[in-house]
């Protein structure tokens, strides 16, 4: 029953791990691509301005 | 505003479902098989749900990689390029999973971790295959030739697929031969009876939409990356020859 147990949780932490990793990565990247086009936004504006 | 569901959160619903009852198929459902000797060999044979399920994420992805790459080679569309991409990292980490999972049964079925087996080893290749694919794409600088190299690279790293597949036919190996005829130098097989094979089944499909959602959610993040670096690039455009840059494109 060890190996078994010990089996279901190395496979389900991976999983688990790796999909938490791929949401966090969305996340960031997300709020990076917000704050790029706040970015883009002012400098557009400065040089209009 | 609320937002909507889209597919991708349906099919995440549906595979977190599944895996709640893949655990139901693998660890009650499934009978403990009636020819292993021990009892610790006879609970370690439940693994193979989930090492097979393992098996094919891992599988799928090397799989996507493979026909993307193709299709990146054919159209030079740079979304191919981001499947193809997403695809072995996903087989990598999954083929990571097949090994620890392998181990783990092999121990209490074969009295050890680890051997030399034609089906290990080549197992063992292909995850080095595709992580030197993931590395080697780092070391070419320029993305148009990065995405060519690694088109052409993901087709050839996909031959040692069909061979891992094959190794259990091909030579002589302790390694059970599930599919197509036993293997009479295998330790630790057991006959598919009508509820291993239900759960076997239950467990591929489960594994296979888990897939899509993870593929799904990397090309995602591929994507977005490449987003970031489109928007970088535009903003040190403008700040470098002061604000003359043309709009950017979304």
């Amino acid at each position: 029953m060890i190996f078994l147990t010990a089996a279901l949780i190395a496979i389900w932490l991976l999983t688990f791990a790796y999909l938490l990793y791929i949401l966090q990565r969305i996340h960031s990247l997300e709020q990076e691509i917000r704050s790029l086009e706040v970015l883009l936004e002012e400098t557009r504006q400065a040089s209009q301005g | 505003m609320r937002k909507r569901w889209g597919w991708l959160e349906i099919l995440a619903v549906v595979a977190a479902i599944l895996v709640a009852l893949n655990f139901y198929m693998g660890l009650i459902y499934a009978p403990d098989p009636s020819n292993l000797q021990t009892e610790v060999t006879r609970k370690a044979q439940h693994i193979f749900y989930y090492h097979m399920g393992m098996n094919v994420m891992a599988g799928l992805g090397m799989f996507t990689n493979f026909l993307a790459s193709i299709l990146y080679l054919i159209t030079r569309r740079r979304f191919w390029d981001a499947v193809a991409r997403s695809a072995a990292e996903i087989g990598v980490v999954f083929g990571i999973g097949v090994l620890v999972s392998g181990s783990l049964w092999a121990r209490p079925t074969w009295n050890t971790w680890w051997t030399w087996d034609p089906r290990l080893t080549t197992a063992t290749i292909t995850v080095l295959l595709y992580a030197a694919y993931l590395m080697l794409r780092n070391a070419v600088e320029d993305p148009e030739r990065q995405a060519r190299f690694a088109g052409v690279y993901g087709i050839f790293a996909f031959l040692s697929v069909p061979i891992t597949f094959m190794s259990i036919r091909l030579w002589r190996t302790i390694h059970p031969t599930v599919f197509g005829g036993g293997n009479p130098a295998a330790k630790g097989a057991f006959a598919l009876g009508p509820h291993i094979r239900a759960a076997m089944q239950f467990s591929s499909i489960t594994f296979m939409i888990v897939f899509f959602v993870f593929l799904a959610l990397r090309v995602r993040v591929a994507l977005l990356e490449e987003r970031v670096n489109a928007l970088r690039h535009h903003v040190d455009t403008r700040l470098s020859q002061g604000a003359e840059a043309e709009p950017i494109r979304r």
